[in-house]
């Protein structure tokens, strides 16, 4: 089950948490997604950190099929962060997805299947009410998921 | 007035504003409407299944059906993108010789292809020479959206309007390019040098990194090399029908649907998936405002209003022409072009059987209908897929800034039009 391998110490932000701030915690974390909740602590949303990388993505990539040909950035290149003011300013609201979750008592196989499907790295667990409690991350599953055959084959 | 024609009228009316209203999509708005038409023409006797199958064109829906598939198979190759870097890179990063390039390549594109698909295509790779260059795409997005409505009107094929005309009056390509290309090439100029006054602070800009341009490799955009080559073989060899089409006495729609089917026995592409793109619901929206048409037609309303129009068309058939002219131009900037021009169709006809002069009519018509697209955002399509377009971007093209430069386009190309107009009205009255 999930509950078993989750990480229960999870570092969460508020909706009103804005992009400065968020952008602090995943460097000094370390952490490559955001759960959202709210002053009851039910998760509401999540952030990856791909969302917040997108804010600074060139508008042609999103409107190209293929930028293999693009060699050179040119004039983008030498924008950084601090170059656009209002993005500092957007919230956690501005940026959230709708959030994929399952409860502790999940099994593995679905957890990954789940993850999966969405294209997801990081999967928020919740209680029956929707507070969360826990996140597990794919290398949580999986070591979890593939301990068994890896113990199997050490005894052989 | 007969019952019949009041309820023919009444119906097409009603049809008509919910599909300029955009509440529901036009294409189920036409349909129902088509329906409406028939049950009711049916009911009270001025309509049949037989003749609304009749009030279909199927030369134009063959035309653009063919062109849709030739169309689609091309997008893929990244050929369009293959044009745009090629000529941005010859010219380097000035912005003035950027416009004239891109915009000038996108016009010769717009004469042959869809508008829709070249500014698809072209506006994202034009954000993208751009943004690497640090300049602003607002002029050269302009450009190609306004430059793609101009070189459209050039040709029967250019834009839908062009492809109804050509399909009901009979003209043929030759007849278009010769009649309709000088007035476009001198309205060209006219466009590019209002755009040159307009845009004169963004076009002094010197690009912030002019170098990042050698970094963009066009050999490498192009996906399908093979494909391509043999794609614009086969669209050279129906551009090349066209012309003959006198000759040879081939209907645009059998040159553009053979023209799609070598394409496909010879690039053999997914069909399944190559059809999935053509575009139904506006093949669609033109069967189902013909049906509607028709059933105004049957009614006799239409040879009524032509009959009342007959006597001014000709005694003064200038003035009429021109009249239509910006007639067409006024609808055609403030809502879908493609009524309009449907529901004229059957008015020219009816007008050329009470023995007027109708070849001025036709070319007026589509000179108002493509031009006259120009003035709003809204105005054609291709400007809508521009402004959508650039709201994906940090630098979106309001509704003000459209009309800085596309109202001043707009009037001056109708304006310019109107005075060659005049000019050769003696070569446009002639086939």
């Amino acid at each position: 089950m999930i509950g078993e391998c989750m990480k229960r110490q999870v570092v969460y932000v508020s909706p009103a948490t804005t992009v400065l701030e968020a952008a602090r915690l995943v460097v000094e974390r370390h952490i490559g997604t955001l759960p959202v909740v709210d002053e009851q602590g039910v998760l509401i949303g999540v952030v990856r950190l791909q969302d917040i990388l997108d804010i600074f993505l060139p508008d042609f990539v999103r409107l190209m099929e293929d930028i293999d040909f693009v060699h050179d950035f040119g004039a983008l290149e030498t924008i950084l962060p601090k170059d656009i003011p209002d993005a500092a300013r957007l919230t956690m609201r501005d940026l959230m997805q709708e959030p994929v979750s399952v409860e502790q008592t999940c099994g593995l196989l679905r957890a990954f299947a789940i993850m999966s499907k969405h294209g997801i790295r990081d999967l928020p667990v919740v209680n029956k009410p929707g507070a969360l409690v826990g996140i597990a991350s794919l290398v949580d599953i999986a070591v979890k998921f593939l301990a068994t055959w890896a113990h199997e084959e050490s005894a052989s | 007035m007969t019952g019949d024609q009041m309820v023919a009228i009444i119906i097409f009316g009603v049809t008509f504003v919910m599909i300029l209203a955009e509440r529901i999509h036009r294409t189920i708005v036409a349909m129902v409407g088509a329906a409406v038409m028939l049950i009711a023409g049916m009911l009270m006797g001025f309509y049949s299944q037989a003749g609304a199958l009749a009030a279909v064109d199927f030369n134009t829906l063959g035309l653009l059906l063919g062109m849709m598939i030739l169309v689609r198979l091309l997008e893929q190759t990244g050929f369009f993108e293959y044009i745009a870097i090629f000529t941005a890179k010859r010219v380097g990063g000035q912005p003035w010789l950027l416009l004239l390039v891109l915009g000038g390549a996108t016009t010769v594109l717009s004469m042959f292809l869809d508008n829709v698909t070249t500014v698809v295509l072209i506006v994202p790779v034009t954000i993208l020479i751009a943004q690497i260059l640090g300049l602003s795409p607002l002029p050269l997005l302009m450009a190609e959206a306004l430059l793609s409505n101009i070189g459209g009107v050039a040709t029967l094929v250019g834009d839908p309007p062009n492809v109804l005309i050509g399909s009901a009056s009979g003209l043929s390509f030759a007849a278009f390019l010769t009649h309709l290309g000088p007035i476009i090439a001198v309205t060209w100029l006219v466009a590019i040098g209002i755009l040159r006054v307009v845009y004169r602070r963004e076009l002094a800009e010197r690009p912030r990194h002019g170098a990042a341009l050698a970094g963009l490799d066009e050999k490498e955009a192009l996906r399908d090399p093979v494909g391509v080559r043999r794609i614009l073989i086969v669209l050279a060899a129906v551009i090349l029908l066209f012309f003959l089409q006198g000759l040879l006495h081939l209907q645009p729609a059998a040159v553009a649907l053979m023209g799609a089917a070598a394409a496909l026995l010879w690039v053999r592409p997914d069909v399944e998936e190559t059809l999935r793109h053509v575009e139904w619901s506006v093949l669609m929206f033109f069967a189902a405002l013909f049906v509607l048409t028709g059933g105004l037609a049957a009614s006799g309303v239409l040879s009524r209003l032509a009959a009342v129009l007959a006597e001014p068309a000709q005694k003064n058939p200038l003035a009429a022409s021109l009249a239509l002219l910006w007639v067409a131009a006024i609808i055609s900037a403030v809502v879908d072009n493609i009524p309009f021009t449907i529901a004229m169709l059957p008015v020219i006809q009816e007008l050329g059987e009470l023995g007027v002069v109708v070849l001025p009519f036709w070319w007026a018509l589509a000179l108002g209908a493509g031009l006259g697209g120009n003035g709003t955002p809204i105005g054609a399509t291709a400007n809508v897929i521009t402004v959508a377009l650039s709201g994906k971007t940090h630098t979106p093209i309001t509704t003000p800034l459209w009309l800085r430069s596309g109202l001043p386009v707009m009037i001056a190309t109708c304006a310019v039009a109107s005075v060659l107009f005049g000019l050769i009205f003696g070569w446009m009255s002639r086939p």
